[in-house]
């Protein structure tokens, strides 16, 4: 068997670093390195624009930092991975490539053959692919395992027909991993298959869907006979349904950390100061209250933080953390409008006082928060069930 | 901190010694002096009322957070016993003023039990009894002489009331200086004393003493001078164990409500099977989570080592603006869950939800919290910009 390498040697052993030491050396070349003007972007940026940013971490070794080393990743263990997120959060840079090094990365190393690996993660570390997720359909949004984009064998290849949507990015993207209904005749869980396609085939047709900022993040995709190699069945067939849900990991946590909503009270406090209501005692009790949410915030995220850092399993009580978080932030993001007054109906950025503000920007950001990722009322039925026992 | 093995068997032990009896709770309502003094007695014995007190005091000696989890454990219990004002409050208060004669008497006595002690420091009207406002301290030839009011005195039968007092210097022509105040501890045998009991909610009472040329000697004085900031630490320390009864407060009208939820059947199914109150019923066990975040990171803060008065009373006054509005949104809450059964005074619920609503605004409730954490927020936040 040849030695095989994926992405670049890395510098040192992270995890052999004291927590202090490793955050000064993430942060400072954070600080150093990351273009000022690609902080706290409004919205996901398309890949050309912060190209140069993710080569870059690409040749340090530092894009997937959650991969083992052996991979190509920083191998950072459970503690580390924590201060590497908060630094990223903390300095406002942009996700990329969520479901590259988020969720094919971690599939194909945990469920993928050896040969899948090789064909695809180095091309995940030197950001020549770009992934998108094609899990939502039209009929199955909440209720996902009743999705019904089909994948029939034909000779050595699925043919793929149906349609996927709310697919974040797929514009941009040139690969995406699609669950698909592959047994029709079994419980829906049980029929679900996890494959990969190539997106550059004339099978699939990617239509952006703008939102109600103005942009598109995501998109319809339609696959009519679209085609891939049955040898990209990532998993067994028909386990789809366990290979996705296999991805809830301690990534869990992080759509519960408490950056957002810090940043969009930093904007609040900015309108504030501004409108010059900073004091006044009508603006004060909702503005205190939220600082309470958002520190108690902080207080929840540390006890499951520190679970993570245990090096514990988190149990289904993290649920909570989605729900107070994004919750937090719309109430963040509908007090800067209010605060705002005349200027809260300005789209994109405008002049307030002697600062530039986009006032609506934590609001398109926060108001579908509490739709993706398993929407809160989804959250609240995983609470009732695994944790009241309702 | 105290390690996790000693919070345990605290918690296991006071569990044991005081557990959730209905009857008794019951029994003592409307009925002086609220609470009961063998149970008081088996407290002391369990070195609770001395828990924060140092050992070369003849104290336990543990951390603030080994004091929360006796608290957290007597909410859950609704017990009618006032641990947090006489057992750590008056102790904590004691124990940091100077020692002398006095002050090593009376603190082996509210720590051995024989002695239940609680401050006095608030006027009628629920503001500090300092000063020109409330209470009169005159210096005499023997001690002090009082004249005034303290009311929301939550122990009205208490052996004594530990009172900061300002002297009145109007004679002299000066204002009162709250530079010079002194720590009194004050007999509540003494001549011109005189408690009306105001019955709170939960049956128990608050104290309303009136105060009418007390004679009090001068071997009262536990401390003089600039006497706040262990006053103030006193009173943060009782905010934050008042905090941890109210949160095993919540913890147990949560328990109630999930089990009313699977039991009671209606429509052919049980009620916790809709998904309406299944919603609901997770709001409040996530507010009742954070509310239990909260006051964990309160508490290590407050108990750091050399941490700084501002920061240890906005930790305070995070976590109290934080649970003792969530603990009476949860009452409400649990009851409306319930339904007409949650409104009933047969049902044990309602000894909690009043034992709550009773015991919320000791030491300031969640609204004057939450201003003092605003100002002391802002304030900081100012220093450090």
């Amino acid at each position: 068997m040849t030695e095989f390498t994926y992405g670049v040697p890395q510098e040192q052993d992270w995890n052999a670093l004291g927590d202090d030491e490793f955050r000064k050396i993430i942060r400072t070349e954070f600080e150093t390195n990351y273009p000022q003007e690609l902080r706290f972007l409004p919205h996901r940026p398309p890949f050309a624009m912060v190209a140069d940013w993710w080569k870059r971490m690409s040749a340090r070794g530092w894009i997937a930092p959650f991969w083992p080393a052996e991979y190509g990743g920083m191998g950072l263990a459970a503690r580390k991975a924590l201060i590497y997120h908060e630094e990223v959060e903390r300095w406002g840079i942009t996700r990329f490539q969520d479901h590259g090094i988020q969720m094919v990365g971690p599939v194909l190393i945990q469920w993928g053959t050896e040969e899948q690996r090789r064909r695809y993660l180095p091309s995940i570390l030197n950001c020549e692919n770009i992934w998108c997720q094609g899990y939502s359909e039209p009929g199955s949004g909440s209720d996902l395992a009743s999705l019904q984009t089909k994948a029939v064998l034909d000779g050595d290849d699925f043919v793929i027909n149906g349609q996927k949507i709310w697919t974040t990015m797929a514009h941009d993207a040139s690969h995406i991993f699609i669950l698909v209904r592959t047994d029709p005749n079994v419980k829906k869980q049980e029929g679900i298959s996890f494959v990969l396609a190539d997106m550059d085939q004339p099978g699939i047709t990617v239509r952006p869907i703008p939102d109600m900022s103005g942009y598109a993040e995501f998109c319809e995709v339609f696959f009519d006979d679209a085609r891939t190699p049955q040898d990209n069945l990532v998993g067994e067939l028909n386990k789809g349904w366990t290979v996705a849900k296999s991805l809830l990991g301690f990534e869990r946590i992080f759509i519960g950390s408490p950056k957002l909503p810090e940043y969009a009270l930093e904007v609040l406090e900015t309108v504030a100061s501004a409108r010059g209501v900073l004091d006044d005692p009508v603006f004060r009790d909702k503005y205190v209250r939220l600082q309470l949410d958002v520190e108690h915030l902080g207080a929840s995220y540390k006890h499951f933080a520190d679970i993570v850092a245990r090096g514990e399993t988190l149990g289904a009580d993290v649920s909570m953390l989605k729900v107070w978080a994004t919750e937090a932030f719309q109430k963040a993001a509908d007090l800067i409008i209010e605060t705002a007054g005349p200027l809260g109906a300005m789209k994109g950025s405008t002049r307030m006082g002697n600062v530039d503000v986009n006032v609506l920007a934590p609001f398109y950001k926060a108001r579908p928060a509490t739709i993706y990722g398993g929407s809160n009322e989804i959250q609240r039925n995983i609470l009732s069930k695994a944790v009241l026992g309702l | 901190m105290t390690d996790a093995d000693t919070l345990r068997m605290l918690t296991e032990a006071a569990a044991a010694a005081a557990p959730f009896d209905a009857k008794r709770v019951r029994g003592w309502r409307d009925k002086a002096p609220g609470f009961d003094r063998a149970q008081w007695t088996v407290m002391a014995e369990q070195g609770w009322l001395s828990i924060l007190v140092p050992e070369d005091l003849g104290g336990l000696g543990l951390e603030l957070d080994a004091a929360t989890a006796i608290a957290q454990v007597l909410g859950y219990a609704a017990a009618p016993e006032p641990f947090v004002a006489a057992g750590i409050v008056a102790p904590q208060l004691l124990a940091s003023c100077p020692a002398g004669e006095t002050r090593d008497t009376v603190l082996a006595d509210v720590i051995s039990g024989t002695k239940v002690a609680c401050i006095a420091h608030l006027n009628p009207s629920g503001e500090l009894a300092f000063g020109s406002t409330a209470v009169r301290a005159r210096k005499t030839a023997s001690g002090y002489s009082l004249n005034g009011e303290y009311r929301f005195v939550p122990v009205p039968d208490a052996d004594a009331f530990i009172a900061p007092v300002v002297l009145d210097r109007a004679e002299q022509g000066g204002k009162p200086d709250l530079c010079q105040a002194e720590l009194l501890w004050i007999d509540a045998g003494l001549n011109g004393i005189e408690v009306e009991r105001e019955t709170t909610a939960d049956g128990s009472a608050h104290g309303w003493i009136r105060l009418t040329n007390v004679e009090v000697p001068a071997a009262a004085q536990l401390a003089a001078g600039d006497i706040w900031p262990i006053f103030d630490a006193a009173s943060d320390y009782g905010t934050i164990g008042n905090c941890a009864e109210l949160l095993g407060n919540m913890e147990r009208c949560l328990e109630l409500t999930l089990e009313f939820l699977k039991t009671r059947s209606q429509f052919g199914q049980q009620i916790g099977k809709f998904q309406v109150l299944q919603h609901r019923a997770v709001d409040l066990w996530m507010n009742k989570e954070v509310a239990r975040h909260a006051l964990t990171a309160s508490v290590a803060t407050v108990m750091a080592p050399d941490v700084p008065a501002a920061a240890r009373a906005q930790a305070t006054s995070s976590a109290k603006a934080r649970i003792g509005q969530t603990a009476l949104h949860l009452g409400n809450d649990a009851i409306q869950l319930h339904g007409a059964i949650g409104f009933t005074d047969e049902y044990d619920l309602a000894l909690y939800v009043n034992r709550a609503i009773a015991i919320a605004p000791y030491l300031g409730n969640a609204a004057e919290h939450l201003k003092r954490y605003g100002e002391l927020k802002q304030r900081r936040m100012e220093v450090s910009t």
